[in-house]
């Protein structure tokens, strides 16, 4: 029976969509628990974070908007746990006006995490801070970079910079050894321009699977201190995090979306072959008529 | 009238653009207070922009639904929805547990994450219809595509760990990983190389006054 491959390559969308929400619905609702493998480009940025003593202060700034929160979250809570976890003094930030919600839920979710993992209680403007978004784009970065508290003024909430314990130590950029750019877009290109270049602080990317390419140039040339790309970096700092913490509530998110990730990826490279065979096989049969 | 619209602004654009560059490479203390308060200035201007961006954007729209244009109804729920947030916003604040929140929270996110999340629906749509090998190149960039998805997975370091240590080099992940490190990182390297030295030019020539058209005209 010879098949019908223009039938073949005209599917019905339809069918593709619903073999598409099955291969991402199934391994939701049954974890596959796929074994998660350590690479050099997420292990830059946590063990630059290991390196850091105890009380010693980190910035964060959240910069990524609320579609790409699914990918994003998993990764920024197991970034931010692992600072609270390693004694760090956390201060967040945004680059972008939607970081003001999305970074205010990151931390209040950070807080019942760590709560639950630790038994401890976190202080807010002691232990962590969260200044939300600073307008002036670039500008921003440079005025941090000379004179913190008077560029951001107050935090998230209202208050004064001048009132909070964990900023009283900071003045300028300098003073942090480290900042976390969690981002879905090339906003992390100002931080390594006004950020690292003018005043030394060393940077660590943690950014959508789609941004992390883009990162390598940055990466090899030594600008930022590793990549945590996607749900698979995000899976493999949590491995990181749940190892070297041995926490009693796992981080767990990332890991689940990257089971639904790798068969979607299956089923697309599936459909890839499927339809480049249909596409060889109706070629060779038009040349043969 | 020519000096007020024209060499005024080409003197300020001059002068901003010179002494942000003379500042930025120097580290004496009158400079780092020059290039501060240049950054602050900064951040009041784009407030304004901020402002002149609402009122443009409520301009825009509200002529629409005046006009009864094809889409106006589209229009009607931005400015329903622009109002309902600044307005809970402005009374209850934006802190967790208020009205504000609420709607980010229970709305915005879910949204936005929905559309963007339809892109893997388009995506396996689109490779199967059109990510065709009609070409060399083509071809090299669906191996590539391929490989780079199997590598991203754990799947592709499971069937990889089936190959002996003496040809650890054909890994799935290894080769990945040298994508992304060697070819990706220095295409990546020339378009970044690309747009600086075109920025620089740009500037360039905004500052000597060369590019007016931001004047509007010319």
């Amino acid at each position: 029976m010879a098949i019908n491959y223009d039938k073949m390559l005209s599917i019905d969308r339809r069918i593709v969509y619903l073999i598409i929400a099955l291969a991402i619905a199934v391994p939701t609702i049954h974890p596959l628990n796929l074994p998660v493998t350590v690479t050099p480009d997420v292990r830059g940025v946590f063990d630059e974070i290991e390196k850091l003593e105890p009380g010693t202060p980190i910035l964060i700034s959240v910069d990524y908007e609320p579609s790409t929160t699914p990918e994003m979250d998993p990764m920024s809570k197991a970034v931010i746990l692992h600072c609270l976890l390693r004694g760090l003094k956390v201060i967040g930030i945004s680059y972008l006006i939607y970081g003001s919600g999305i970074g205010e839920d990151l931390f209040n979710e950070v807080e019942k995490i760590y709560e639950e993992a630790t038994g401890k209680k976190l202080v807010y403007g002691r232990d962590y801070c969260y200044l939300g978004y600073k307008p002036g784009d670039y500008a921003m970065i440079i005025g941090l970079g000379e004179d913190f508290k008077g560029t951001c003024k107050q935090d998230n909430y209202g208050k004064s910079v001048y009132e909070l314990e964990i900023l009283k130590p900071i003045k300028t950029l300098r003073d942090f050894p480290l900042m976390i750019d969690l981002h879905d877009d090339s906003y992390i290109n100002y931080w390594i321009i006004y950020g690292n270049e003018r005043t030394g602080i060393k940077i660590g990317s943690c950014c959508t699977a789609v941004m992390a390419t883009g990162m390598y140039p940055f990466w090899r040339a030594g600008q930022i201190t590793g990549i945590v790309g996607g749900l698979k970096g995000g899976s493999e700092y949590e491995k990181l995090v749940n190892e070297k913490y041995n926490l009693k509530r796992r981080l767990k998110q990332a890991r689940a979306g990257m089971d639904a990730q790798s068969v979607i990826h299956i089923v697309i490279i599936l459909f890839m072959l499927l339809g480049n065979f249909a596409f060889i096989m109706k070629t060779k049969q038009s040349k043969k008529q | 009238m020519e000096f007020w619209k024209k060499r005024i602004p080409l003197i300020i654009v001059f002068l901003a653009g010179l002494t942000m560059i003379l500042t930025y490479y120097s580290s004496r203390k009158e400079a780092v207070e020059i290039l501060t308060s240049y950054s602050k200035w900064y951040q009041i201007i784009a407030g304004f922009a901020l402002l002149l961006g609402v009122v443009s954007l409520g301009q825009v729209h509200i002529a629409k639904i005046r006009k009864l244009k094809s889409g106006w109804a589209y229009s009607l729920i931005m400015i329903i929805a622009f109002l309902v947030m600044s307005i809970s916003g402005f009374i209850w604040g934006i802190e967790k547990g208020t009205p504000f929140m609420w709607i980010f929270e229970n709305v915005t996110t879910p949204l936005a994450s929905t559309v963007f999340s339809i892109l893997a629906f388009y995506i396996a749509s689109a490779a199967y219809r059109a990510f065709r090998a009609k070409s060399f190149e083509a071809s090299l960039m669906l191996a590539a595509a391929i490989l780079v998805m199997v590598g991203r997975i754990p799947f592709g370091e499971m069937v990889s760990r089936l190959l002996p240590d003496s040809l650890y080099f054909l890994r799935i992940d290894v080769i990945t990983q040298w994508l992304f490190r060697v070819p990706v990182a220095a295409a990546k390297r020339a378009i970044l190389l690309g747009i600086g030295l075109s920025s620089v030019t740009m500037s360039l020539r905004i500052i000597l006054g060369i590019e007016r058209t931001y004047m509007g005209g010319e």
